[in-house]
């Protein structure tokens, strides 16, 4: 009987501690873990933000310029679509033309693709015919049209002998396309970065 | 959990039922019965009262309850045994070997058990009770608990907590020197003397109420009624120690003179009992000073201290300061429901010990998980603090990261928006004149200059231009004054940086004489055509000098 009771007792020792011990590590020890991992993370933490680091204070001169940064990547990107879109592009000569009373001849269009830092180019050999001070005008109108336009030579020849003779000018020009580096294509699309 | 315990008094003419909560009575039944006081005679006794303690305990509605019983035997043995040593298992050792000696019966047929009533002022004495029983009669009491549906939980004999009490009483701190107290019982008395907190003596004494009282229910003259034991108890409490003039009861022509000397056997062996014990346990120096309390019923009695006084010469007061009005189980139901002792079956011992270790270890257990739970909760605090401690720091970090990557985009895109600028310009800067050099040329050329091709296109150096006609000979300026005039008025226009006679030679046309020429010329460059950032010429912090 005595040996019976003694068994009974170890045996609900046994339980009691095993209870108790199964709660702790159920209950403690991972919570103790994940405290060790959460102060060590903090630690951690707490060295990275602690670490002086210049580029934490943004110069403010640098924060006035970002409008104009970005203006000038947006100014970029609108003048290449003149020369992306080459149909619009012959549209809009021949109504500069016509709005100069001059008659075209066919364009001679050639595609030259830029090296590194070289802008892509759509050249164009022109003739124009009409009046002196028309071709001057039309030279201007050129310059005016939204894209990047380069007139490398201008030649200007009358027709025929009389003073007030018609002349032929022939204009060599390109049309240019500036590939936006990849940091300033981000700043020009993302208005809301953070800045 | 039922704090309530069930604690039964066994005495020969009866038995007392007492539902305890606590140590507070809750219910009491006096039963009277007849329990024969021999040691085979008292195991039939307790078989056959089975039934009537069986119903008070369902009356009382205690089944199942633990019971501790506090008993009166015939074989049950209470020894105080002094040892004059501080190591309390020794004192023990020894009581348990004066306990051997004092049984009826072998130690091994026997339950016993010891506890310390009480140390000396100086702690140099230990007083041990051991309380032993026959076997037979502890299973016998165990048997009986369990047939009325209790729980055996003690079992201890009645004289125990009686012997503690007066043996406390006597020694430990005290500035008395002398102490005397008898604690005169319902059915036994025990006479203890303490000096300077040392326990003189001790033992007991041959008086009990219970025997005055039997003795006065003698007193009734041939031909009355039988003196009841209430009557009989009624008075000894009214009249105590008779003087002989005293009338005890009209009715029955019953006086103090006849009463007195039915009680003068007891009182004078009360008398002889406590003079010898102070002769064998005080010494005579000391034997008239002692000053003796009387407590329990019997010092209830008028006229005993004064009689105890008269015959032994010394201070006796009638003491009520422990429980005088009651007997020796009102002790035992102070002390339960622990008892001192118990002297249940070993079996039953175990079971009952092991039981409270059980409960003990389980009340750990819940004691140690509440503290793992606790525990837990403020883990879980903590863990909550340090989260919220990380996810600040981790928002932090990101929004220095971000700020950091911010400024790498922002001063990227500012030294690429520099680098595409200085492209643009460079790229738009050599072209050739505007229209507005055209209108400019048409307005210098004189009338005698005829230009037969104008030429700009991009050289090495920057713009230049050629221009090819003739000059006339008219209104007597010849050609070659034209042409140098005309070089002039061009290096005078401010898109023109230099004209130069490429070269000329005479000429006929028609009936016009003239110069054919070449003029050379170099074009100023156009001006900037963006101007969008004030980069040129900064210093960026982290980067080189931006230069145009």
């Amino acid at each position: 009987m005595n040996s019976y009771l003694s068994r009974e007792l170890l045996t609900h020792l046994v339980i009691a501690i095993g209870i108790v011990a199964a709660a702790h590590v159920m209950l403690i020890q991972p919570q103790r873990t994940r405290l060790a991992e959460l102060e060590r993370r903090i630690e951690t933490l707490q060295a990275d933000v602690a670490t002086p680091d210049q580029s934490r204070q943004i110069p403010e001169d640098l924060l006035v310029e970002a409008d104009s940064v970005r203006a000038l990547a947006n100014e970029v990107r609108e003048r290449n679509k003149v020369a992306e879109d080459v149909a619009q592009l012959y549209d809009q000569l021949y109504q500069l033309a016509v709005d100069h009373e001059l008659e075209l001849g066919p364009f001679t269009p050639r595609h030259l693709p830029g090296e590194t830092d070289e802008p892509d180019v759509l050249s164009l050999r022109i003739i124009a015919t009409g009046r002196y001070d028309d071709v001057a005008t039309f030279l201007n109108a050129l310059r005016d049209l939204p894209g990047f336009c380069r007139t490398t030579s201008v030649t200007v020849r009358p027709i025929g002998d009389a003073p007030d003779a018609l002349v032929r000018a022939t204009i060599s020009t390109g049309f240019l396309t500036f590939e936006l580096p990849k940091s300033l294509a981000m700043l020009s699309e993302d208005r809301d970065a953070q800045l | 959990m039922s704090a309530k315990t069930v604690v039964i008094g066994l005495e020969s003419d009866h038995v007392d039922v007492v539902v305890l909560d606590g140590t507070e009575q809750v219910a009491r039944k006096y039963l009277s019965v007849e329990l024969e006081f021999t040691s085979t005679g008292f195991i039939s006794s307790l078989r056959a009262i089975r039934s009537v303690v069986a119903e008070t305990i369902t009356e009382l509605g205690a089944e199942g309850l633990g019971c501790i019983v506090y008993y009166r035997s015939p074989s049950s043995t209470v020894e105080l045994v002094s040892s004059p040593t501080k190591n309390l298992q020794a004192a023990f050792g020894a009581a348990r070997l004066a306990l051997g000696e004092a049984l009826s019966c072998a130690l091994d047929a026997a339950v016993f058990d010891t506890v310390l009533a009480a140390r000396d002022a100086r702690g140099q004495t230990a007083h041990v009770i051991a309380a032993g029983e026959r076997s037979e009669i502890a299973r016998a009491i165990a048997d009986l608990v369990t047939a009325v549906g209790l729980r055996p939980v003690g079992c201890s004999p009645i004289d125990v907590p009686l012997v503690r009490a007066v043996t406390s009483r006597v020694v430990g701190s005290s500035d008395r020197d002398l102490r005397g107290h008898a604690y005169l019982g319902e059915r036994c008395s025990v006479f203890a003397v303490g000096h300077h907190g040392k326990l003189l003596l001790f033992r007991r004494i041959g008086f009990s109420l219970s025997q005055l009282v039997e003795a006065a229910m003698k007193a009734a003259p041939t031909g009355n009624a039988a003196v009841s034991r209430e009557q009989a108890r009624s008075w000894l409490t009214t009249f105590g120690v008779p003087d002989r003039d005293d009338v005890i009861d009209a009715d029955r022509g019953l006086t103090g003179a006849s009463l007195r000397p039915l009680m003068q056997p007891v009182l004078q062996r009360l008398v002889t009992e406590v003079r010898q014990s102070l002769r064998f346990g005080v010494p005579e120096e000391l034997r008239t000073e002692v000053e003796l309390k009387l407590t329990g019923p019997g010092s209830g009695i008028p006229n005993l201290a004064d009689l105890l006084s008269h015959e032994l010469g010394l201070a006796v007061t009638a003491d009520d300061s422990m429980t005088s009005g009651d007997d020796e189980f009102s002790l035992c139901l102070a002390d339960a429901p622990q008892p001192l002792v118990s002297v249940l079956p070993e079996e039953l011992a175990t079971a009952g010990r092991n039981a409270r270790i059980k409960k003990q270890l389980w009340i750990g257990a819940a004691a140690a998980g509440l503290l793992v739970a606790v525990d837990a909760l403020m883990l879980e605090g903590k863990l909550s603090d340090a989260e919220q401690v990380v996810a600040r720091l981790e928002m932090t970090r990101d929004q220095e990261q971000r700020l950091s990557d911010s400024h790498g985009q922002l001063f990227a895109a500012a030294q690429a928006s520099h680098r595409i600028e200085n492209m643009i310009n460079r790229e738009l800067e050599a072209q050739a004149p505007s229209g507005a050099l055209l209108k400019a040329l048409s307005r210098i050329t004189p009338p005698d200059i005829r230009l037969t091709s104008i030429e700009f296109q991009i050289g090495e150096e920057g713009p230049i231009g050629t221009l090819v006609g003739y000059a006339i000979d008219i209104n007597g300026r010849n050609g070659g004054e034209a042409i140098r005039d005309f070089i002039g008025r061009l290096q005078e226009l401010p898109a023109i940086g230099e004209a130069s006679l490429a070269s000329a030679q005479e000429m006929d046309i028609d009936d016009m004489h003239g110069r054919q020429f070449r003029l050379d010329l170099k074009v100023q460059g156009a001006a900037l055509l963006l101007k969008h950032t004030g980069l040129i010429g900064r210093s960026v912090a982290g980067g080189s000098e931006v230069q145009p």
